[in-house]
């Protein structure tokens, strides 16, 4: 990977106007204030003069190397280190060409989570005035003309806290800056419902995904959600109906687990977009879980080793079987 | 369920079972062949491979009421098609935890290797699984009741 | 609307014994499509075969279900019948109420329940069974044989001897395998050149056979009948053209390095034949060793050669050839003397294994046939032969019996006894396996005529001392041990498979065992046929084998490729793949995953021009296992026979027959 460091927006922007103009790119992902407070949306360039709105701020939280499904040709991107592993793992899918890509890094001192913060201080979002990083540790904000300090565990995105990757693991250039990660990364641990009896495991997920709307925010934000026609659509023969009854909303989850295995790389996007707020990221950390122990694999990490379902060996584990 | 509930019949378990035609569906023939007795509860669906069997069927099943799952195929490193098995390993054992992590008990649906020479083996699994699904009860988990035919 | 008909089979008392039939046919004529639904005694009889048909033509038919015995019995028969009616074959399907119902349950109302809803599953499948069309594909009539031993070479002569080419390809410099490197073949004591030679000159002057020697096999691409090979032919560095076989350049070569085919006990040239009789009787450099190559000095080869033979510029050639059929007779290499340090092999200059003993007993061999201790030159008096060494061994990971050593063994013990009659033989053993023709009583004969001493006992540790080897062991039949002072103590090594066996295997897309001997079909009924059609098992590469075996079963494989050439089209399987391109994602798992790679990216010319990547089946390949279909996440793969529709009909008609 090239040692070229970009350092500051504009160096990008002026780097990013010459590639296409030497038609090295035909499209570029990146970030632009939102319309909404606290919230950035993503930039789809397709000329230079697009890259004027590319901004950077505390709420970088689209994955966008999911847009890769939809924009070929040859796209450049921004990636924080999680996003790189989504990367990686589109690459292992077939779905992007390296080669295709102009992948450029940017640190990441963690994204905020504003619902997570307007939660604790018992208002909406609406009401935060602002949310700024404090130059020691953690966020200030602005609420009803008071100041509230709030330590990174209280202010950052739940995945940011247990960020093992915060440098990209692929890139062509890097943005300046510090590619550590925001705090000492803790996987969430056991997963409390993991201990619970059959029972009590059974009604914790029935009251979850008796929520669940069948939107399919969750896969339609996935970048490992690819497939031209989903599984949920096939009619022949059809595998759940599309009205969201706790049945069938159970097997579609468990199925799309089952699909995106060794290749979710727990970017977290799924349970951010979820307007009913499933922790669909517990299944995906099990799912991790799982693999890691099984099959000494972790997705989005390594583009030689193969997908955990494309290979085998003959010492898998085999005790669960009569 | 209303025909047997109008007999006054107790509940019986039943079990769908994927077969491997190379291996465990020929096991299961012999099992026949040498006259072996096991419970009625099982209903045998014929695959050529364990590698077909893709864990959609196994939630399928379960959803549309089923109480049990067996899926059974060739002794790894037999497989007719060299390494069907080895596959459909993977992705059961990762499906199996996935049903417990959610909360249904893994014996629900349950996996073996069953060579076309194990008529016996076949019949002892048959017993073991039934037996553990009659234990488990009625599954009342995926077949929510809105669509139950009653 | 599918016009589907039940029959039902009585099969005497078989079923009709435990299931009510004739309540299970009125039952299941309810089923949607249903039109006739009957009962009869023997379906599988001419009568009731004929009423199968009658009923095809009478309803117009275009669905059949039998419900009787097990598919694995009677699917043919009964695709048959309905074929003989003019309906497809593959709109049959059966439901099993014998063996795995009514001689299965004693409950009669059990059985009878379950054999509705046996049947009503297999309605449910039928109904959504296409007619499939086997695919023809045609032959090439020309056989690759890989490996020019024994085995090889009787392969190569059978199949040419029915009229077919065959290439055959070895990648040593000449054929002959391991039965030249032997002095004299159990039981007859013939020697093993005599009988050997004769073949490899008919094999020579076969104008069917081509021998390329010094070659290697690169890649296998395709599927039974149309297999693509690329054949790397090394550079010999001479023209085989112009080389007379004088011998001129052997004699002059300055270089001596250890000779392979002698396992380290002679030397050779850097230019070299690897034995006399070398068929082709042309030499090769080595150049890792040729002072030419090396050094750029030398040359001497060249100035001597009558027939400006030499090209030190010639190169690697890549041949590419189509064969319809390949034999695998890649043999078997034995396990090192060294693994047992306590029998200090590889430490002791004295500690030899069989096949260099064998060597040196050879006349033709680097001590002209006199046994002489590696260590000083003398000749032994005591000879100490162990068997099992590396065999049966569990704690290798080996736990296998290597078949031919105590045969050889034996052979060793009598050929030092005629060398030297009075020469002191023992042998350690833990069983004798002298199963064969003959095999008995020549063990008896070495052990009753020659005198050769036979200790029933493990070895437990070689030491050396002043020039002889201590040998101390076990005699479990008088319950004692026993030291003996011997002068060479040989080593029956394990016979193992070659150290790149796993890579042909995978490179042919064969299956091998945890030993890596090559899998066969059946290990009763098909030793020589394998899962992967058009590839054929012959001699040691499949398991532990003597010669008369290895001549076996390459007659055997060889019976099968003229099988295959006799037909005049391959009949696929239609059970396989389909891949519709619109839905696929281009994610390749179907690729990886397929044992048999069936499954090929192509480039296709859309009728717009434009040029698009999709995945394609090969139905000749493709076995029909179905592994694609379930790793297709989007669906783009099915499986014709066994459709998700059909699996998915299956489960919900038993969801649904509460």
């Amino acid at each position: 990977m090239a040692n070229q460091v970009i350092e500051n927006l504009s160096d990008l922007i002026s780097l990013l106007t010459e590639l296409f103009r030497n038609g090295r790119l035909t499209s570029f992902l990146g970030y632009q204030k939102g319309t909404v407070k606290f919230k950035s949306s993503p930039l789809i360039a397709s000329r230079a003069e697009d890259l004027a709105a590319l901004n950077l701020d505390d709420f970088l939280h689209y994955n966008l190397t999911f847009y890769l499904k939809e924009i070929k040709g040859k796209v450049g991107l921004l990636v924080k280190g999680c996003d790189s592993r989504s990367l990686i793992s589109l690459i292992k899918e077939g779905q992007v060409q390296k080669e295709d890509l102009y992948i450029i890094g940017i640190p990441c001192p963690g994204q905020i989570d504003v619902k997570k913060i307007a939660f604790s201080m018992g208002c909406d979002p609406e009401d935060l005035e602002d949310i700024t990083r404090s130059e020691e540790d953690g966020v200030i904000v602005r609420f009803r003309q008071q100041v509230q300090r709030l330590t990174k565990e209280q202010a950052l995105l739940d995945k940011c806290l247990a960020c093992f990757y915060p440098q990209p693991l692929l890139y062509d250039v890097l943005l300046q800056g510090d590619y550590l990660p925001p705090v000492p990364p803790k996987l969430r641990g056991e997963d409390e419902t993991a201990r619970k009896s059959a029972a009590e495991k059974w009604a914790y997920w029935s009251a979850q995904f008796a929520r669940c709307l069948r939107c399919y925010a969750c896969r339609n934000i996935c970048p490992a959600c690819f497939c031209p026609r989903c599984v949920v659509e096939e009619n022949m023969p059809e595998w759940i109906s599309p009205v969201p009854t706790l049945g069938d909303n159970f097997v579609f989850h468990l199925m799309r687990l089952m699909h995106v295995a060794g290749t979710c790389t727990s970017c977290g996007e799924c349970e951010r977009v979820c307007p009913v707020e499933i922790p669909l990221m517990k299944l995906n950390e099990k799912m991790a879980a799982d693999l890691k122990e099984l099959f000494a694999f972790e997705p989005g990490v390594d583009l030689e080793k193969p997908l955990p379902f494309r290979t085998y060996r003959q010492e898998d584990p085999n005790e669960f079987i009569k | 369920m209303t025909e047997n509930a109008q007999k006054g019949k107790t509940w019986e378990p039943r079990v769908l079972a994927f077969l491997c035609r190379w291996c465990s569906y020929a096991g299961a023939d012999l099992t026949g062949s040498s006259r072996l007795n096991y419970p009625a509860n099982v209903r045998i669906l014929r695959v050529p491979c364990s590698g077909r069997v893709d864990p959609l069927f196994i939630l399928k099943a379960l959803r549309s009421g089923l109480d049990g799952v067996l899926v059974s195929g060739c002794h790894p490193g037999d497989c007719h098609y060299t390494a069907g098995n080895y596959h459909a390993r993977r992705k059961f054992i990762i499906l199996s935890r996935l049903l417990e992590y959610v909360g249904l008990d893994p014996r629900r649906v349950q996996f073996s290797w069953v060579s076309a020479a194990e008529g016996d083996k076949f019949a002892q699994v048959v017993r073991e699984v039934v037996a553990d699904v009659k234990e488990l009860g009625p599954n009342e988990l995926f077949r929510i009741p809105e669509f139950a035919p009653e | 609307m599918a016009r589907i008909g039940v029959f039902v089979c009585h099969c005497g008392t078989n079923i009709a014994g435990t299931v009510d039939v004739k309540y299970v046919a009125e039952e299941v004529a309810k089923e949607k499509g249903v039109l006739i639904s009957r009962d009869y005694k023997y379906m599988c009889s001419a009568p009731g075969q004929n009423i199968i048909k009658d009923y095809i033509r009478l309803y117009k038919l275009d669905r059949v279900v039998v419900a009787s015995c097990s598919p694995l019995l009677h699917e043919r028969t009964f695709q048959n019948t309905v074929k003989e009616e003019g309906l497809n074959p593959y709109l049959m399907e059966m439901a099993n109420i014998r063996e795995q119902c009514s001689w299965v349950h004693k409950d009669r109302v059990e059985a009878t329940q379950k054999a509705i809803e046996l049947i009503k599953m297999a309605i449910a499948k039928v109904r959504m069974n296409e007619p499939l069309y086997p695919k023809r594909l045609s032959i090439k009539r020309q056989a690759l044989v890989i490996g020019g031993g024994i085995s090889g070479i009787q392969a190569a002569l059978d199949i040419a001897m029915v009229g077919h080419p065959v290439i055959l390809v070895e990648r040593s410099p000449s054929i002959g395998g391991r039965m030249a490197q032997f002095d004299k073949t159990f039981p007859t004591l013939d020697c093993a050149a005599c009988i050997l030679t004769p073949k490899m000159v008919d094999v020579r002057s076969h104008p069917l056979i081509r021998i390329l020697t010094y070659a290697e096999v690169e890649s296998v691409q395709g599927y039974v009948g149309n297999f693509e090979v690329k054949i790397r032919q090394k550079a010999r560095s001479v023209d085989m053209s112009k080389c007379t076989g004088c011998g001129e350049c052997l004699q002059k070569c300055p270089v001596r390095v250890e000779s392979e085919f002698d396992l380290g006990l002679g030397k050779r040239g850097a230019i070299y034949i690897p034995f006399p009789q070398a068929v082709p009787n042309v030499p090769v450099i080595d150049r890792e060793h040729c002072r030419y190559f090396t050094q750029g000095k030398c040359k001497v080869c060249q100035r001597v050669c009558p027939g400006e033979a030499i090209d030190y510029e010639q190169e690697d050639q890549i041949i590419t050839e189509k064969v319809g059929a390949i034999v695998v007779a890649t043999g078997f290499d034995l396990s090192e003397p060294t693994e047992y340090s306590e029998y200090g092999g590889g430490r002791y200059k004295d500690v030899i294994s069989g096949l260099q003993f064998e060597r040196m007993i050879n006349a033709a061999g680097p001590t002209e046939g006199h046994l002489k201790r590696p260590s000083d030159g003398r000749e032994p008096k005591t000879i100490v032969f162990i068997q099992c060494v590396g065999s049966r061994d569990e704690s290798l990971g080996r736990p296998y019996c290597s078949k031919m050593c105590c045969m050889y063994t034996a052979k060793h013990a009598i050929l030092t006894k005629e060398h030297n009659p009075d020469a002191q033989v023992y042998v350690f053993y833990i069983d004798i396996r002298a199963a064969g023709k003959n095999y008995e009583e020549f063990v008896r004969r070495a052990i009753e005529q020659y005198g050769a001493v036979y200790l029933r006992g493990r070895v437990s540790r070689i030491l050396e001392k002043d020039g002889k080897l201590i040998v101390r062991g076990a005699d479990t039949l008088v319950h004692g041990q026993v030291e003996i002072e011997a002068d060479m103590v040989v080593l029956a090594t394990a016979l193992v498979a070659r150290k790149d066996a796993v890579h042909l295997a995978q490179m042919l897309g064969i299956p091998y065992d945890q030993n890596h001997f090559f899998t066969e079909l059946h290990p009763k009924l098909a030793p020589v046929e394998n899962v992967t059609s058009g590839i054929y098992l012959t001699g040691a590469c499949q398991a532990p084998k003597d010669i008369p075996d290895s001549v076996a079963s390459a007659s055997g494989a060889s019976v099968k490729v003229c099988a295959l050439f006799a037909t005049e089209e391959l009949i696929a399987d239609p059970i396989t793949a389909q891949l519709n391109p619109a839905l696929c994602s281009l994610c390749k798992v179907c690729q990886e995953i397929c044992p048999f790679g069936a499954i090929k990216e192509e480039e296709v010319t859309k009728p717009d021009g434009q040029v698009v990547k999709q995945m394609r089946v090969i139905e000749g390949v493709c076995h029909g296992c179905g592994l694609c279909v379930s790793s297709c996440r989007p669906g783009a793969l099915t499986l014709q026979g066994f459709t998700d529709q059909q699996i998915v009909a299956e489960i919900n008609t038993l969801a649904s027959s509460f």
